[in-house]
């Protein structure tokens, strides 16, 4: 049975995750004498110790000594020795940063999407709870670096085909690296029990040849910058938030003065907040609200803005509950 | 002097109270066994039944049988009600009921507190289950109630909170009423180093509860503290950190898993020599490796954290594997008990003999996931699954169910059903595996643990079918225990003191005991007096024959 | 809770050694110290993790009013100490009664203490993880503190009934109990008043 199961290991699309495939090998050929023996051992037993019919006589009372106490111990203990030196091993290889410049994302997890941000290219994927998975593009064969984050709960970012997953702990970043090498279409997901939706925070990871990459890049990053229009409406704007969206993706005030947000939650248990940022790469932030956890109602100022295009959005759970925010002088009507 | 040497005792008189008050006021440990028993069982239909839910959603991709919520809650409460209030309460139950009687004593230490230990339980478990009456249903953050989750979730959540911390005082007076009642009531004779390994496992457990509970009893209270008054102890926004949780949390959460089996290691240690006609193989061997896994159990919990990045994987993958020599060194003792042996394959072999055989894979899966590089790809997927049944159904609830037919005589003075027991074992054993085995592939295929729905691309389709078969094959199985039980109940009372052939004094007295458990009380020699006795007795039988 | 005990075999068989109530009551300590090891261990992961402590907004206690509590505290562990001797000599069960309520008296001064210096905090439990730990764990001790003085008052209370004539164990165990909750309260206070203070 165990044999089977050597067949389903995952081949892995990195070279780490090349050397986990390899562990579990190793680790199978060193745990198959064990199962086998043990098993083996019971199916012999019954064949040749079972009591026959009309047999009364005593087996010998032999109860152990101190050698076979040694052997016992001993036994597991050689093969334990092995297994940690393998182990050990791979786990250095694994955790070693790849070297050399590549890519560099922070991605960040959320109830219930994800979000990365390519620090390098200065732009924003994200995915939209209960909507579309995060699609996330790489070039084959150059490193990527991988800070990873979490604002509400604890989730885990996990690829099967890199052999490996690590957990976005909300105030404890985490990092980690890999190559990806081989061409293809990856699906990924959150490992890390989450609440309501865990089962739809997927994401999509697609390894590309670097031409490819470059064009996908300028796409994204026609598609960031503050779009879509709105009216002015005044100095007060009111806001909801309910199944980790809000109910306007574009909100107008009123520029040069304080406007008031009225922000409902009606997520319970969840916290929102309410930020303000030049573009949706967030190099400048004019704004951040207290945290409202649902079911609540709160109303907060916001100070004086110049006129212009912002993106709005709410911190914890990133650009997939974003908006654009218009500040200009208001319309008439 | 050709008879044995017995030593009758007077008895103190028993007061005989009102037979339906009988049971709610029993302090008898074994009135109080039984009903430790049944209570487990009756939650074990209730965690089953959650189950049979789970592996009916899961049967097809895309499934809209439960709602993702609903989903949630039931793995949560499956995963608690089968940790908390089956296994535990079941090896609690066989302990109630049978360490006072081999160790020769007339009930536990505090039979009082016995009460309460019981009666705790099902008003923890019930307090438990209660959330799903509640407004925004039962607790669904998992067994493991991680925070920052749990800090989310609503009344129920609460009533996961109090339900447990009454299910962990319930533990612990428990507990520290079997260290009692083995240090310091054994009959005369009866050294540590000649009690049952079944005592030595029951005082290892609760060791094990002494020293790893209040530490999850302290995980629950600021869990409170902090969805009610405020507290910032897994606020990272505040000072406080996520480790917190993690650490109070699973620094009872390894030893637990430890005191989930270690009473059905001590079954094994019982059943195995009995029906092999040979005493225990290496019986001191046997206490040293139960002491080792005992201290061991307590270095090794960061093994559940290897993906967080808060904990020194290295270090914890050291520990975690060399767990594996003690229990090795069990497995020894076990098979070379049976060699050259007399197998009597009676239904309590065949369900320890799937112990062994079952339990090797659940601890070969350990070895996989104790390593971190290892873990990194398996972690959170239905690989841990497979390994949770694997060491938890294929481990402990074979052995409990070896530990019913072998006890049941004793305690009530009828024999389970052979025919419909050789049925139980086979549909149980073909259905676990049935069910669980193909979980080791989908984790290695990448499903995660935990999702109440799987896309029909994914490529899980067929073997979530296959052990979704698997397991109402067991779900039957377990309806043909349960008409063993009725059945056998209703046969009249035709059981020997000594059924087995035992070696321990529980086959001295009477089926089932009197009240007072002893009649008279064997002397004890050696870890086996009922086998001293017997062959006294025979040998008594033949110097009489030669005398006439 | 009383701990009432079978402290018998089948003859009913006095058995040698120390007493189940004394034995329970030392695991039950056991397990006690592990639950506040979880506490202490949170709070010295804390103190490791962070550059200030207690952090910069937190308004130190005062030292004079929980100095008081603690000394009262030690006192009650004396007197404790006292009415261990008599249960010895040829006084008990009457001079140990004199001593138990000494121990109580003191037992409550702490406990009138240590409210008393909640009254003066100029932080609330909500205000970050140095109040949590430091409100969670005082309060935790005023529980346990209350729960030795109920196990006291029983004590005082079998004890003039002359139901406590036969036995000492229960007194013993009450003892050791109160011990454990005196050296916690001086743990706790040492990391909370005069380690921070000072
Ligand atoms: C009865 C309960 C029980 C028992 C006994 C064990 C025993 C072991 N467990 Fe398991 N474990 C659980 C219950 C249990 N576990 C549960 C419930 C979880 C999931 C928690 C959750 O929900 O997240 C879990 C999770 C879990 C993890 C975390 C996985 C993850 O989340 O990624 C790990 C990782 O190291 C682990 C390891 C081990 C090991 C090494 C043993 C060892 O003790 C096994 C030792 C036994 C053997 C190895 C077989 C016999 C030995 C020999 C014949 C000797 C020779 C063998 C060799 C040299 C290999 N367990
Ligand atoms: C002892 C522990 C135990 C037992 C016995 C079981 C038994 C079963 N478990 Fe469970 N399981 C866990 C402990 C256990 N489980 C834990 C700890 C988790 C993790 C939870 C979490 O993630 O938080 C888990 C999670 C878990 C999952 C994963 C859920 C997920 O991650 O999404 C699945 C999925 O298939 C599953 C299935 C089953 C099945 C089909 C059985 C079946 O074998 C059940 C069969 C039983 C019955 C059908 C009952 C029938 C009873 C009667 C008819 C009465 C008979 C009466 C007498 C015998 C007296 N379990
Ligand atoms: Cu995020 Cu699961
Ligand atoms: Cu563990």
């Amino acid at each position: 049975m165990v044999v089977l199961a050597s067949g389903c290991a995952k081949q892995g699309v990195s070279s780490k995750a090349h050397e986990v495939h390899n562990l579990f090998y190793v680790i199978l050929w060193l745990a198959l004498p064990v199962f086998i023996f043990v098993e083996g051992f019971l199916l012999l037993s019954v064949i040749r110790f079972r009591r026959r019919r009309g047999d009364d006589s005593e087996p010998p009372q032999t109860s152990g000594n101190n050698v076979a106490l040694a052997v016992f111990f001993a036994v597991p203990l050689l093969i334990i020795t092995l297994l940690l030196a393998f182990g050990e091993k791979t786990l250095a290889q694994v955790e070693r940063p790849v070297s050399g410049s590549g890519e560099s994302l922070r991605v960040s997890g959320s109830q219930w999407q994800w979000s990365a941000d390519y620090l390098k290219e200065g732009v924003t994927v994200a995915g939209v709870t209960n909507q579309r998975p995060m699609v996330i593009e790489l070039p084959v064969d150059k490193p990527v670096h991988v800070e990873l984050v979490a604002a509400d709960v604890i989730h885990e970012f996990y690829v099967p085909d890199l052999l490996f997953m690590r957990n976005a702990v909300p105030g404890h970043p985490n990092s980690f690296s890999f190559t990806p090498d081989k061409l293809g279409t990856y699906d990924g997901r959150c490992a890390q029990y989450c609440g309501l939706y865990h089962t739809r925070m997927t994401f999509v990871m697609k390894v590309v040849t670097p031409s490819q990459f470059k064009l996908w890049v300028q796409q994204q990053k026609k598609a960031s910058s503050p779009t879509g229009s709105c009216a002015i409406t005044g100095s007060e704007v009111e806001l909801e938030a309910q199944h980790i969206a809000w109910d306007k993706s574009c909100i107008g005030v009123a520029a040069g003065k304080p406007w008031k947000l009225d922000l409902e939650n009606k997520d319970s248990g969840i916290a929102h907040n309410f930020a303000i940022y030049d573009t949706s790469s967030r190099k400048h932030r004019y704004y951040l609200s207290p945290n409202v956890t649902g079911p609540a109602k709160k109303t907060f100022t916001v100070p004086a803005l110049q006129a212009g295009k912002y993106y709005f959005q709410c911190n914890i759970h990133g650009p997939a509950m974003s908006g654009t925010l218009i500040v200009g002088p208001p319309s008439e009507s | 002097m050709a008879t044995t040497e017995v030593r009758v005792r007077a008895q103190p008189p028993r007061p005989r109270p009102q037979r339906a008050l009988d049971w709610l006021t029993t302090t008898d440990h074994k009135k109080i066994g039984i009903m430790y028993l049944f209570n487990s069982f009756s939650f074990f239909a209730i965690g089953g039944a959650m189950a049979m839910l789970m592996r009916t959603q899961l049967i097809q991709p895309n499934s809209m049988f439960l709602s993702p919520d609903l989903y949630n809650q039931i793995f949560t409460m499956h995963g608690s009600l089968m940790i908390f209030l089956v296994i535990f309460p079941l090896l609690a139950g066989f302990g109630n009921y049978f360490v006072p009687l081999q160790i020769g004593a007339l009930d536990m230490a505090f039979p009082r507190v016995n009460a309460l230990s019981f009666w705790l339980l099902p008003v923890g478990g019930l307090t438990m289950v209660a959330g799903f009456i509640a407004k925004g249903g039962a607790a669904a953050a998992g067994w493991t109630n991680y925070a920052p989750l749990s800090l989310q979730g609503a009344t129920g959540e609460d009533l996961w909170i109090l339900g447990l911390g009454i299910v962990g005082v319930s533990s612990l007076l428990g507990a520290i009423n079997f260290i009692v009642t083995v240090l310091r009531l054994r009959a005369p004779g009866m050294s540590m180093t000649r009690l049952p390994i079944f005592c030595w496992a029951t005082l290892g457990t609760s060791m094990l509860v002494v020293l790893a509970v209040p530490s999850f009893t302290a995980n629950l209270v600021m869990m409170f503290t902090e969805r009610h008054l405020g507290t910032a102890f897994f606020d990272p926004g505040q000072g406080g950190s996520i480790a917190n949780y993690l650490n109070t949390f699973w620094f009872f959460g390894h030893p637990e898993v430890y005191m989930l089996i270690m009473g059905g290691w001590g079954i094994i240690s019982e059943i195995v020599p009995v029906f092999s006609g040979k005493p225990l193989f290496g019986y001191r061997g046997v206490i040293l490796a139960l002491m080792l896994v005992i201290a061991l159990s307590f270095s090794v919990w960061g093994h559940h954290m290897y993906t967080t990045g808060l904990v020194d994987n290295s270090f914890f993958s050291v520990t975690t594997e060399l767990i594996s020599i003690p229990t090795g060194v069990l497995f020894f003792n076990w098979l070379f008990t049976m060699w050259k042996g007399k197998l009597r394959l009676e239904p309590p072999m065949l369900f320890a003999m799937g112990f062994i055989a079952m339990f090797l894979i659940g601890g070969i899966d350990g070895v996989w996931m104790a390593a971190p590089a290892m873990d990194y790809a398996i972690h959170d997927t239905y690989f841990v699954v497979a390994h949770i049944h694997y060491v938890l159904f294929g481990g402990t609830l074979f052995a409990v169910m070896a530990a019913m037919y072998y006890w049941f005589p004793k305690m009530t003075g009828r024999f389970l059903n052979r025919r419909l027991g050789y049925w139980h074992f086979w549909l149980m054993f073909i259905g676990f595996n049935v069910t669980f085995f193909p979980m080791h592939f989908l984790g290695l295929e990448g499903m995660p643990r935990r999702i109440a729905s799987y896309p029909a691309d994914a490529g899980w389709t067929t073997l979530n079918a296959v052990a979704s078969a698997g397991s109402y094959l067991i779900a039957v199985s377990m309806l043909i225990a349960f008409a063993n039980l009725i059945v056998s109940l209703r046969k009249p009372k035709d059981v020997p003191d000594d059924p087995w052939d035992g070696y321990s004094l529980e086959w001295a007295t009477s089926s089932p005991p009197p009240a007072h458990n002893f009649d008279v009380l064997p002397d004890v020699r050696s870890e086996r007096p009922v086998y001293d006795l017997r062959k006294q007795r025979l040998r008594g039988d033949a110097a009489q024959e030669g005398g006439t | 809770m009383s701990l009432e005990a079978t402290d018998r075999t089948l003859e009913g068989r006095a058995v040698r050694g120390i007493s189940s109530s004394v034995m329970g009551m030392t695991i039950f300590i056991a397990s006690e110290a592990i639950f506040f090891g979880a506490f202490f261990g949170i709070y010295w992961s804390t103190f490791a993790a962070q550059s200030v402590w207690p952090p910069k907004d937190i308004p130190l206690p005062g030292l004079v009013v929980p100095s008081i509590g603690v000394a009262l505290l030690v006192l009650s562990g004396l007197f404790m100490i006292g009415a261990q001797r008599t249960l010895k000599n040829s006084s008990y069960p009457r001079g140990t009664v004199v001593w138990v309520a000494a121990t109580l008296v003191a037992a409550l001064a702490f406990v009138v203490a240590l409210i008393a210096g909640y009254q003066g905090l100029a932080f609330g439990i909500k205000d970050g993880i140095y109040p949590s730990l430091f409100y969670l764990m005082t309060a935790i001790e005023l529980a346990h503190v209350i729960g030795g003085v109920v196990l006291l008052l029983l004590l005082v209370v079998r004890a003039s009934s002359g139901e406590l004539g036969l036995r000492r164990e229960s007194a013993q165990a009450s003892a050791l109990y109160w011990y454990f909750v005196v050296l916690l309260g001086v743990g706790i206070y040492v990391v909370f008043y005069p380690a921070v203070t000072l």
